[in-house]
């Protein structure tokens, strides 16, 4: 019965562990609820939960309060809430293994209907787009920063990941693949790291990028061949 | 000592004493010994003597003939000692043999010799035995009990001459008669078998159980018939290994036979070599003959050579009473036989292929569905384990025919199994295509097939297998898509006539969105028609093609995600089902939409990048698909936003895609 109840409350914590208070905000900070296509201003005292996405512009910040646990996104970042948990290694591992799944070509693609020619005109893009693509990504690469300095590295890279996937201009930030690529050597997850740093090496890198990318591979080598 | 030539076996015993000894000559001594007793030999090399049982490992004809030289020590005789056919019909095995070299003859001289002028008449009897034809029957119960009797015709004469006086008016005198004494009897016999393993078999048999006589006799002081005292015969066959065995036959005279046999193969032929003894409780010495057989046979065609070597002397001359008082028993072998050398012929006719391979079982893996017909080509629907009995490896070759479905037999890929070993056979169909448009549940009659290289089937399985009608769904969406190849063009039409209404709407459409608009307005268009209704209750899914959906308006979530599908599918917009499957068994299936549109445009559709998923495409380039909730029968963008959010949470954010508890299962 005991053994019971503490799953009961583990499970309660888990469900109910993504209800969010604003304690504190400073300058423009929006949040993204669910699947809306519009943002809306959060305000000191606003309710939040898993499913929205908050985004900072330069020089604004947001405080959280969740049970008691403060959270602090600074600016310049957007982050979705359901991100800030803790999730295990083997989770991790099988989402990483899924990215690569997911990745994979779809279906059979010859299909007339996609080879054929299509004429129309080209309209201009969404009028209402809350933040451009660019600029979300990247904000989501620094908000995915700060929830690994918060202490959840794991849940972090699976943001970075998703990121990298969703905004493919962010492919290109080298400093903030080589930082997450870290993440997985911190993890000890040594081949996935080197799998990470090898597909940065083949991208343009500076004379400092290079060198930490080479160092951090000769680093993975010889724990590899200590093991 | 005195020698007479006849057929099979020749002496000539004069009498010379009146010493009484009772001999009874061993029953079970066969042709051959236990060169091949039984089940075990692959020919029949035995014949009632050493098998009274009578059953045989023959598969069809069998045809056998006997000759034999028996050496005296003056002359040697030779004769056709017997014909045989047999023949197996499933378990009942039947065996007939006509035996015109299995008498025996003996002269006597009476010793009374009478003097006629010049002349000497010498008074002689004449004792002869034949056994002229015998027949047997053994039934096979289970392939480890037989039960067989026999019947065997013999004839036993006695030929006497005799001084009659002739008294007249005008002369007394003598004159000689030949009297005849005769009997003709009809011997049957039981005898049961059992293998208590594979390579033991014990049995038990009688000896002159029955017997039907019928006799003309004079008067005579002499007792010429063979000695017909019951008896039972006890014995067994041990074949440990294929070139090794022992078998011994002990009848309850107090005779016994006892002898192994080994072998090897050379060049493809099996030589079997053997040797017997045997102990006949009336003979001397104790071990009072041996038996050493050679046997080669290959696949058809057997032959054998043996001898029967006596340990002692048997040219002793007799008196008629002396032989009368000893009777003998069995006509080849007796107290007055000599050695002999018998080469046999056995010629299998049999034109039912050797039994290589045995099916010891298959199971029914899926019912069918006859809209998913596709699917059992590729996968099997039953799986059958097979023995390799046989010494070599084994081309099985599967095949099955289901009348509800099958026009003809389908033939499964075959499958090569090591000597005596198993392995699993899978089978395969293909639904005829008169056959396919079910629509009623059906329990069909499934006929498994097994054969070798010859086309002949070896074994056969019959076992019920459900077919359901056309409608019915295994509710995996992997298999969903089935239900989208019937009645295409009906979607395309549907599609087409919609789109063709919007025209200026799609044409005025930025290039990159084409896609994601004629999604946009066939959905609207579709959800304005539509509505949800439950499947009906009923222990098997059930899935609407999409025309039944289009004309009846309606279905549940699978119908709704088939249909609209189908619709897309049909205009060329690549589409997938997304499966999600719950903890407590209840699923949900809703579509997922190619929009074409690359990774970094998202903003062109949306602003919140939780409502789309990237997939690449052939080109390698990522591409952005939409979730679409087919049972949102309002408008489009509510049916995205709620198939969006529930991808979101439980196929990124619970990980569902990874623990496969939500799948993308494209339709082509």
């Amino acid at each position: 019965m005991k053994k019971l109840t503490i799953i009961i409350f583990l499970f309660s914590v888990s469900v109910f562990a993504q209800e969010f208070t604003v304690t504190k905000v400073n300058g423009k900070v929006m949040v993204l609820k669910g699947t809306d296509e519009k943002a809306t201003l959060v305000k000191k005292g606003d309710q939040l939960n898993g499913n929205d996405l908050l985004i900072t512009d330069n020089n604004s910040l947001i405080q959280l309060d969740n049970k008691g646990k403060i959270f602090l996104l600074k600016s310049n970042s957007a982050l979705g809430l359901n991100n800030i948990k803790n999730i295990s290694i083997n989770d991790l591992l099988l989402q990483l293994a899924v990215e690569d799944i997911k990745r994979l070509p779809g279906g059979n693609q010859k299909s007339n209907g996609r080879t054929t020619a299509v004429y129309g005109s080209e309209i201009g893009k969404n009028s209402s787009v809350v933040i451009s693509e660019d600029l979300l990504g990247e904000k989501k690469l620094n908000g995915a920063k700060q929830l690994s300095e918060e202490g959840y590295p794991k849940s972090a890279i699976l943001v970075a990941r998703e990121t990298f996937r969703k905004h493919p201009k962010t492919k290109k930030m080298i400093n903030s693949r080589i930082y997450f690529a870290n993440q997985l050597y911190n993890l000890k997850l040594y081949e996935e790291a080197t799998s990470e740093f090898v597909k940065i090496q083949k991208l343009n890198l500076s004379k400092i990028q290079k060198a930490e990318v080479d160092k951090m591979l000769r680093k993975i080598n010889l724990k590899l061949a200590s093991q | 000592m005195k020698y007479s030539k006849f057929a099979c076996v020749l002496a000539i015993i004069f009498l010379t004493g009146n010493s009484k000894t009772e001999i009874f000559a061993q029953q079970s001594l066969g042709f051959w010994g236990g060169s091949a007793a039984q089940e075990l030999g692959k020919f029949r090399l035995n014949s009632f003597e050493m098998n009274p049982v009578n059953f045989s490992n023959t598969r069809d004809w069998e045809i056998s003939a006997v000759y034999g030289t028996e050496f005296a020590a003056s002359t040697t005789s030779s004769n056709l000692y017997m014909f045989s056919i047999s023949k197996k019909i499933g378990s009942h095995y039947l065996y007939a043999r006509y035996s015109p070299g299995l008498q025996l003859e003996f002269n006597f001289n009476s010793g009374t010799n009478i003097i006629l002028g010049d002349s000497v008449e010498i008074l002689n009897s004449n004792i002869k035995y034949k056994e002229k034809f015998g027949l047997g029957y053994s039934y096979n119960i289970g392939k480890v009990f037989d039960f067989g009797i026999t019947f065997r015709y013999f004839t036993e004469e006695l030929t006497e001459d005799k001084l009659t006086p002739v008294f007249s008016d005008t002369l007394n005198y003598f004159t000689t008669e030949s009297q005849l004494s005769s009997n003709k009897f009809l011997r049957g016999d039981l005898g049961i078998s059992f293998s208590l393993l594979e390579n033991l078999i014990v049995s038990a048999a009688s000896y002159n159980l029955f017997l039907i006589e019928s006799k003309q006799l004079a008067v005579t002081e002499t007792d010429f018939e063979m000695d017909k005292s019951k008896g039972a015969i006890l014995g067994f066959d041990y074949q440990p290994v294929k070139y090794f065995g022992v078998s011994a036959r002990y009848e309850t005279s107090s005779s016994f036979t006892a002898g192994l046999n080994t072998g090897f193969n050379l060049f493809g032929n099996d030589i079997q070599l053997s040797a017997n003894i045997f102990h006949d409780e009336k003979q001397t010495p104790y071990f009072a003959a041996v038996m050493p057989s050679l046997n080669i046979s290959r696949a058809n065609f057997s032959l054998s050579f043996s001898w029967l070597n006596y340990s002692s002397g048997r040219d002793v001359e007799r008196s008629l009473k002396e032989f009368s008082n000893n009777r003998i028993s069995n006509i080849f072998n007796n107290q007055y036989s000599h050695n002999k050398l018998l080469l046999s012929a056995n010629i299998s006719l049999s034109f039912i292929p050797e039994k290589k391979i045995k099916f010891l079982d298959v199971k029914i893996t899926k019912q069918i569905f006859p809209t998913m017909a596709e699917k059992y080509i590729n996968e099997p629907f039953a799986i059958g384990r097979i023995l390799n009995i046989s010494d070599k490896p084994v081309t099985v070759k599967p095949s099955s025919y289901i009348s509800a479905i099958n026009d003809e037999k389908i033939e499964s890929p075959p499958v090569v199994i090591a000597p005596k070993d198993t392995a699993d056979v899978h089978f395969f169909t293909i639904l005829s295509k008169d056959k396919k448009y079910i629509t009623k549940r059906t329990i069909s009659e499934a006929n498994f097939y097994i054969s070798t290289n010859s086309s002949e089937t070896e074994e056969q399985i019959q076992k019920p297998i459900l077919i359901n009608d056309m409608n019915s769904w295994d509710g995996k969406v992997s298999t969903l898509k089935y239900f989208l190849d019937n009645n295409y063009q009906s979607a395309a039409d549907f599609a087409k006539s919609i789109l063709a209404v919007h025209k200026t709407e799609i044409e005025q459409t930025d290039l990159r969105l084409k896609n994601f608009i004629k999604t946009k307005i066939l959905f609207n268009n579709f959800a304005k028609l539509m509505v949800y209704v439950a499947d009906p209750r009923s222990s098997v899914e059930y899935v609407q093609f999409p025309s039944e959906t289009l004309k009846l308006k309606g279905g549940d979530c699978d119908d709704l995600s088939t249909a609209f599908g189908s619709l897309l599918e049909s205009i060329g917009i690549q589409t997938a089902f997304v499966d999600y499957r719950a903890k407590d068994g209840v699923s949900h299936v809703n579509l997922i939409v190619n929009t074409n549109i690359k990774a970094g445009q998202y903003s062109l559709i949306t602003n919140n990048d939780k409502k789309y998923f990237v997939r690449k495409n052939i080109n390698g380039d990522d591409e952005i698909w939409i979730p679409v909730e087919t049972t949102s029968l309002t408008d489009f963008d509510k049916a995205w936003s709620i198939a969006a959010e529930k991808f979101q949470k439980e196929a990124i954010e619970n990980l569902g895609l990874a623990k496969g508890t939500v799948q993308i299962v494209d339709i082509y």
